[in-house]
């Protein structure tokens, strides 16, 4: 049986988020050139971070077609399977009777891409689903809750 | 029903914990005092207002102690209180997770003594329910109740299993066994670091010119007296370390009654816990290095609720001290679902050995060369010295490695339950987790070890408000799938590796 693919929008939500990043990097940058002009302070502190904001833009973006290709997930009947990474591969696997909740979220980038990153908790840790069409994430939530009702067991 | 106040004493445990909080309050209008001279007339009007606030605070406690009332009835155990805000607790007998009663000695005559409830709630870091000074007849009470076999929701929690086994069990470490343990526990370490702290605050807070003159002064003594002075501070420490652990686990009795644990533990202050063992998330047995030369262990408990949170490993301990070859029969006896023996564990591959020993070296390293940075730069004549000592810290590095890897491991102890192994810092830790308790798995692999088709195994189990993150690293792929297909559900369909 396949795991599913988050869907492709994910990738332009990903572009998006690195370039705030790197966006926000260049502002410490300008801050800290400024910190030079007028406090004295060392002059390879802004090329520095200038260097590691436009490093960490590159590598981000780089990594988005295999983050893609290797974040899947996958619901049975009984359990939530999550997997990621890249260079350090997980798999995670909850079984849906430890489940104690699902959380729907969604930040402005994927609001604006309309998408939702779907959160389950079990009594010990949290798990999200990066990303997922909103009509997956409702699908997943009340099937999830669904399942949770049936599976209940004693936490 | 009737609501209760607290025994009177309660009144003093309520001022105590007022004046606790006034006190950083005070440190900091002492030090602004002291720091700007005041006309007489200031002074008279700020200590005015510190002694309004002090009375302030020890009516507000007043009213506090009126405000407090608690009931215990079949439904369960309810708390009022507040000052401002009016806050009632209830907490059902089926929620409860554990019930630690705390007596001192004090306490003793009048039959009174401190409770605390404790759910499975994470919300707040503070125990659930407390009942400050109560008298013990309330305990007793509650222990009725949450052993009531008329309780609907209490019967349904149990398996059948558990009554299976009626009447009462009871085991208590023996004194040798505990002085044993005393001596090698690691006490010692804190009680030192407490003294160079003394040191480092006594040289901060007295100017320099007195340390100088009272260093000159101990130049003057001499050197075979300054050695006498250093045994003494490590023969006291040691005895405080001693003492401290014989009194904290004084007459250690753990009981078994029906499907209830109790621990009673302590001399000056008696400390009773008791959990039923079907809330037991995991077992641990835990073995430093001396302790594996002197073959004692000790077992632990994690439960979901914040009990354990003073002890060491915030896990409730629930024998400290067991001869390792009595350890599992020992328990078992007590916990139903354990096994009578452990699994055999598979030791992992030569390679996974090697990246146990290459990691190890490498964080040594990091931190040796980190160190060695610091010298370099604040004491470039201990450098040769320095370097020189690393030829005790690599192959102690290599050593550790090794050990780790001669511990992990990861084996099913019976159809429920698994059994995770590993070592770290060269002491033994083992879990025991049933199936019902593992809340996640994980597996992890970087692409560096699929060539050698080795993983990280994870399993997060419930502990106190958090969680425990149990792991076997570098075991085979192998093992680790087989532990995940008895992990999952049995109706699952097979999880490809796409």
């Amino acid at each position: 049986m396949q795991t599913e693919q988050l869907p492709s929008q994910i990738k332009a939500v990903w572009t998006y988020s690195a370039l705030i990043s790197g966006g926000v990097g260049l502002l410490i940058s300008v801050a800290l050139w400024l910190t030079h002009v007028y406090l004295n302070w060392w002059f390879w502190l802004p090329l520095a971070a200038v260097g590691l904001s436009l490093l960490d833009v590159i590598v981000e973006l780089a990594v988005i077609p295999y983050r893609y290709a290797f974040s899947r997930y996958r619901i049975t009947e009984t359990a939530v399977y999550v997997r990621t990474g890249v260079f350090f591969k997980h798999e995670i696997a909850v079984p849906i009777n430890r489940i104690q909740n699902v959380t729907l979220a969604a930040g402005p980038l994927l609001q604006f891409k309309q998408l939702r990153e779907v959160a389950v908790d079990t009594a010990a840790t949290r798990y999200s689903i990066n990303g997922v069409t909103v009509p997956v994430a409702e699908r997943l939530r009340d099937q999830i809750l669904q399942l949770a009702r049936e599976a209940r067991d004693d936490a | 029903m009737t609501h209760k106040h607290l025994a009177w004493p309660a009144l003093f445990v309520f001022v105590a914990r007022a004046v606790r909080q006034l006190v950083s309050l005070v440190l900091v209008i002492l030090v602004f005092f002291s720091w700007r001279s005041l006309t007489g007339e200031a002074a008279f009007w700020g200590f005015l207002a510190a002694g309004v606030v002090v009375v302030a605070t020890i009516v507000a406690a007043v009213i506090r102690y009126v405000r407090f009332t608690y009931a215990v009835t079949p439904a369960g155990i309810t708390i009022n209180r507040g000052l401002f805000e009016r806050k009632v607790v209830h907490i059902p007998y089926a929620k409860i997770q554990t019930v630690q009663r705390q007596q001192w000695f004090f306490l003793r005559p009048f039959g009174l003594e401190r409770l605390t409830i404790e759910t499975a709630g994470k919300t707040d870091d503070e125990p659930e329910g407390e009942l400050p000074v109560v008298p013990v007849t309330v305990g007793q009470q509650i222990d009725r109740y949450r052993r009531a076999p008329t309780n609907p929701t209490v019967a349904t929690d149990q398996p059948t299993t558990t009554t299976a086994r009626p009447g009462e069990r009871q085991f208590q470490i023996n004194r040798h066994d505990l002085r044993l343990y005393a001596l090698t526990s690691m006490g010692i370490v804190p009680i030192l670091l407490a003294f160079f702290w003394l040191y480092d605050k006594l040289t901060t807070i007295f100017s320099d010119e007195v340390v100088d003159d009272a260093l000159k002064h101990l130049n003057v003594i001499q050197i075979g007296w300054q050695i006498a002075l250093m045994v003494a501070v490590l023969v006291l420490s040691l005895l405080t370390s001693y003492l401290t652990i014989i009194q904290r686990y004084y007459r250690f009795t753990l009981t078994k009654k029906r499907s209830t644990l109790t621990m009673a533990r302590g001399y000056f202050q008696r400390s009773r816990v008791s959990v039923d063992q079907q809330r037991i998330q995991a077992v641990h047995f835990k073995q430093t290095l001396i302790r594996q030369w002197a073959r004692l262990v000790t077992a632990q408990v994690l439960t979901a609720d914040q009990a354990g949170k003073s002890e060491s490993d915030h896990n409730l301990v629930l024998l400290p001290v067991l001869r390792r070859s009595a350890m599992v029969p020992t328990v078992s006896g007590f916990i139903d679902w354990l096994p009578d023996r452990l699994p055999t564990i598979k030791r992992v591959r030569s390679a996974a050995r090697w990246l146990f020993i290459r990691n190890c070296v490498l964080v040594w390293l990091g931190a040796l060369l980190v160190a060695g940075g610091f010298i370099w730069w604040q004491l470039p004549k201990g450098l040769p010295i320095y370097l020189a000592s690393w030829l005790l810290w690599l192959p102690l590095a290599v050593a550790q490695g090794n050990y780790a890897a001669r511990q992990t491991g990861v084996a099913l102890a019976t159809p429920a339950v698994v059994c995770v192994q590993h070592g770290a810092w060269f002491s033994r830790e083992q879990y025991l987790i049933p199936r019902r308790c593992v809340q996640s798995l994980e597996i992890n692999q970087s692409v560096w070890m699929a060539r050698r088709d080795l993983v990280h195994l994870t399993l997060e189990v419930r502990a106190g408000n958090d969680n425990k993150s149990v792991e076997a690293r570098f075991i085979d792929s192998k093992t680790a799938r087989q532990i995940r297909d008895w992990y999952l559900p049995q109706d699952a369909p097979e999880y490809q590796t796409a």
